[in-house]
């Protein structure tokens, strides 16, 4: 990328606040998932003398219920976090964006078939349908959780995509193109997908925020097998397990892992709207 | 009227589709029902060899096993078509009665959940768009976003957390104290009202934030319209702009959406309702999922699809009636 | 209807300047305008788009949308309503009550979820107290006397009628209340020629039965000739040329008027050849010094590039803002 490339990126970001404050959430995350790990070692063993330990500097967010330090917990479980989101919103963005671009580029009875399979995709309800997946399927392996938290967001992205690509092909140039005699692959995945880019980035985000709503719930009502530093995890550890709940002086264990999915959660959403915000400006 | 009959033949191909859908999801999973189901009968003791284990649980299975499999979804779809859903694994009953012994909670919770939080923000989402440019509506519209980030689970978690634990005001579990006689009385009432107010408070903190953005994106764009300012020119009433003008131009897109929230009532919350243990379908859901308690979750999983199914349908039916612009044919 | 009574102004516009103020740019939209508008008379104030002719008629009933700011000049109606000194419900009153306006492109002037009769219903009752009998039966003589069909009319949400069908309804709501001004904001524009041709007959009927004021807003000179009795032209914000309009065809004093005349068809004496203004219409966010105008005017010289010329009175009630009026 050229300094200017990166300059006008950084103007931008300055001039949008909801931008700028999202990005600035994103990244800490980012780093924290990616540096933090090799600066703070995380030690699973019991150490029953400092269960609950209270804040303090060598444990800057306190212990839990087994005295394991939280912050560490956290370092690593971000790791989790931003992988399962990270693949999801791939998985959904790719399977959506082909849907919608062969979809909306065939037309006839290719386009009837799959638009007739995202109608019934869409009307079936996302969290519950997820919910069953990963019931059933019990997996750990990230990209097969990818999958399942993208079981139907991939058909609202495929009929959004489908509508823009009936208008794109209409325009001169891919008449041209077809006109050259250049294949029919070649113009939806040559000069088409290049113009929806900047649309598909935004549902990229759009479909991560799904992701982390679905998957710390997941987490949280147990019925993925256990990724033990997961902050959906770690809530349902709180809740459920250890009954730390209803302990007193645990209170910083249960509202650790809140206040870093509130975060996170802010974050992607001021990012996204912002994000939105550069690329629709009239849609303020 | 053409579309309308095309309309409703998708519903009816959605609805058939997600039939089929539980009916195989569930079969073709790792793990058979049937083991799961014998070891349930062994671990509950219900059966003491596993020989007998294997013999009431033929004798419970909705579906005899050993038939092919299109037969065995052809029973299937029979029963379905009697509102037989088969028994819970769990608890033995037939799970039409759980449906309905669940339903009406979750239906209050959700329903007294979406008329406050759609409310609160249409006339939230109004004044903002009105107050165009200040710093409360900055202020405000960042609030909203933040809020409307939050997870509704994660919310009901903090509510629950502080009112419950910290601070016990409200209580913790169940829809009503069992010190009350269900029935209409005023003990009954208050005890309900005070069991369901963190749940409804739950979705209202992190719901209203959606319908107030919504509509205030819509007000913003009908403040500018030609058809305003020549209201103003009228010589009209403020208080007449606000609600004939700005007002039902702005909350017609949103009814859409509400009905379409109606569909997903009928399922709630499976974590906001487990988190308060409130005997909703959504609770029932949950513990469904980690009990594999596999015709309890495919009759619930199918009631909720259909409702959503149908409040779809409804939704893109009504809006023709309400917006007299859309002409019913595309 | 004695000569001095169609002589008195009903509504004095006295430099009036509006702004419209972005983060750190202004633009004024009007600058130091003043013109008298007379009673019974049939005002045309021409211009391109962007000569501040929409914003002028929109503060004429002090509803300039924001950013835009009346910044100085004084509105005096009937002599003695200051209407920018109005309270908003005086003010609420005194709009349409007064002076109406039909705006541009009326196609989307109705409230797209009411009934046409509905929002004529609504604009007496929020004005007079008088029964929804005797209102009714205003809206269908007026809904006559702009050639529609009530019963159907009033029965009908604004999708449901035709463009001109929508601006006929819209010049009937307009005289309601039977206003002493009525603002006309490109009555034609976006109508088809039979419409257009149907609207003018409407409006030129409307002069001679109604005893009132009309401002017609257009870009089209053409259009004024049946219309108008005096015609304003305005440039860059500001009124350049004010004259009967006879006059102003026969004897025009301004170079930009008479630009404007060469690009019309003609429509009074000799047939000219069509020649369109050299130039560019101006840059109101970089207009040039002196007078606006100096870039495409074929008799600018220096001073109009340091001074900016003022409308002084060139013959009996023509009046013109040009340094060099005498010898063009």
């Amino acid at each position: 990328m050229k300094l200017n490339e990166i300059k006008n990126i950084l103007t931008i970001l300055v001039e949008n606040k909801r931008a700028l404050v999202g990005s600035i959430i994103i990244l800490s995350f980012i780093v924290m998932a990616v540096i933090g790990p090799l600066l703070v070692p995380l030690d699973l063993n019991p150490k029953f003398n400092q269960v609950y330990a209270p804040p303090s500097l060598a444990h800057p967010l306190g212990c839990d219920y087994i005295g394991v330090d939280i912050l560490s917990e956290i370092i690593w479980g971000a790791r989790d976090v931003l992988l399962i989101v990270f693949i999801a919103g791939i998985i959904t963005v790719v399977i959506g964006s082909i849907t919608g671009l062969i979809s909306g580029y065939f037309g006839g009875i290719v386009d009837l078939f799959l638009n007739t399979l995202v109608d019934i995709v869409l009307t079936i309800p996302g969290l519950p349908l997820v919910i069953v997946l990963a019931g059933l399927i019990q997996t750990r392996d990230p990209i097969s959780i990818g999958l399942i938290l993208s079981a139907n967001s991939w058909a609202w992205l495929a009929r959004a995509i489908r509508s823009q690509v009936f208008s794109i092909r209409e325009r001169e140039f891919i008449e041209a193109s077809k006109a050259m005699g250049i294949g029919k692959l070649n113009i939806v995945f040559g000069d088409i997908l290049p113009i929806l880019m900047p649309y598909i980035g935004i549902n990229f985000l759009f479909a991560v925020v799904q992701a982390l709503y679905a998957s710390v719930a997941l987490f949280f009502i147990g019925v993925l097998p256990f990724s033990t530093v997961h902050w959906g995890t770690m809530l349902n550890i709180a809740m459920q397990v250890s009954g730390a709940i209803f302990v007193p002086y645990a209170r910083h264990y249960v509202i650790a892992p809140i206040i870093f999915i509130v975060l996170l959660q802010v974050g992607l959403v001021l990012f996204s709207y912002g994000i939105e915000d550069i690329f629709n400006p009239r849609l303020k | 009227m053409k579309w309308i009959y095309r309309r409703v033949l998708l519903a009816l191909l959605s609805i058939f589709f997600t039939v089929v859908l539980t009916f195989f999801l569930i079969r073709l999973m790792p793990g058979n029902p049937m083991d799961v189901y014998v070891q349930m009968l062994i671990r509950s003791g219900r059966a003491r060899t596993r020989e007998e284990a294997i013999e009431r649980a033929k004798s419970l299975m909705p579906l005899n096993m050993n038939d092919p499999l299109w037969k065995q979804l052809i029973d299937y779809l029979l029963g379905i078509l009697r509102g037989d859903l088969g028994r819970s694994i769990s608890s033995f009953t037939p799970v039409s009665e759980i449906i309905v012994k669940s339903l009406p909670w979750t239906v209050f919770v959700s329903s007294m959940a979406l008329a406050t939080s759609f409310s609160i923000g249409t006339i939230l989402g109004l004044v903002l768009a009105y107050k165009r440019g200040t710093t409360f509506e900055g202020f405000s519209v960042a609030a909203l976003t933040i809020f409307g980030a939050i997870p509704n689970y994660i919310m009901a978690l903090l509510l629950f957390y502080l009112f419950t634990i910290v601070y016990p005001i409200f209580p913790m579990r169940g829809a009503y104290s069992s010190t009350v006689t269900p029935g209409f009385n005023l003990n009954f009432i208050l005890s309900v009202l005070q069991h369901a107010l963190l749940p409804i408070a739950s979705y209202v903190l992190t719901d209203f934030s959606g319908w107030a953005l919504g509509i205030r994106a819509m007000a913003s764009t009908v403040l500018g319209e030609d058809y305003v300012t020549v209201a103003k020119a009228r010589g009209l009433r403020e208080s007449k702009i606000i609600t004939n003008y700005v007002g039902r131009n702005s909350i017609l897109p949103q009814f859409t959406g509400l009905i379409l929230s109606i569909g997903f009532m009928f399922g709630g919350s499976p974590l906001v309702e487990s988190i308060f243990t409130y005997p909703g379908i959504g609770r029932f859901f949950a513990s469904a999922v980690s009990a594999r308690d596999y015709p309890l979750l495919q009759g619930l999983f199918l009631m909720l699809s259909i409702t959503v199914i149908l409040a779809n349908l409804l939704a893109d039916l009504l809006y023709t009636f309400i917006d007299p612009r859309v002409k019913v044919g595309d | 209807m004695s000569e001095q009574r169609l002589f008195r102004s009903i509504y004095n516009i006295e430099n009036i300047t509006v702004e419209y103020i972005m983060r750190n740019i202004s633009v004024k939209a009007v600058n130091n305008v003043s013109i008298n508008i007379r009673n019974r008379e049939a005002l045309g104030i021409v211009g391109e788009s962007g000569s501040g002719k929409t914003t002028l008629a929109l503060s004429l009933l002090n509803l300039v949308p924001s950013p835009g700011k009346i910044t100085s000049g004084k509105l005096i109606f009937d002599g003695k309503i200051d209407v920018l000194s109005l309270s908003d419900e005086e003010l609420r009153a005194f709009r349409w009550k007064q002076v109406a306006m039909v705006f541009q492109g009326a196609l989307n002037s109705f409230n797209p979820v009411l009934r046409i009769g509905d929002q004529m219903l609504e604009t007496i009752m929020e004005h007079e107290k008088v029964s929804k009998q005797e209102a009714l039966e205003r809206i269908s003589r007026l809904l006559k006397l702009v050639r529609l069909e009530p019963n159907r009319t009033m029965k009908a949400f604004p999708h449901e009628l035709s463009g001109g069908m929508k601006q006929r309804a819209m010049i009937a709501t307009a005289l309601l209340l039977n206003p002493r001004v009525l603002i006309l904001d490109e009555p034609t524009t976006a109508l088809d020629v039979i419409s257009q041709k149907y609207i003018l007959s409407i409006l030129s009927d409307l002069k001679k039965k109604l005893e009132i004021s009309m401002v017609l807003l257009t870009h089209d000179l053409a259009i004024c000739t049946e219309l108008v009795d005096r015609i304003a032209v305005m440039y860059a914000g500001r009124i350049v040329e004010v004259a009967k309009m006879e006059d102003l065809f026969l004897k025009p004093r301004h170079p930009y008027t008479m630009g404007l005349l060469r690009a019309v068809p003609s429509v009074v004496g000799d047939v000219r050849k069509l020649e369109p203004i050299p130039g560019a219409p101006p840059d109101m966010f970089n207009l040039p010094s002196g007078c606006p105008f100096h870039p495409r005017c074929p008799y600018a010289v220096e001073r109009c590039k340091r001074e900016e010329p003022y409308l002084e009175e060139a013959s009996e009630d023509h009046f013109v803002a040009c340094h060099r009026w005498r010898e063009v």
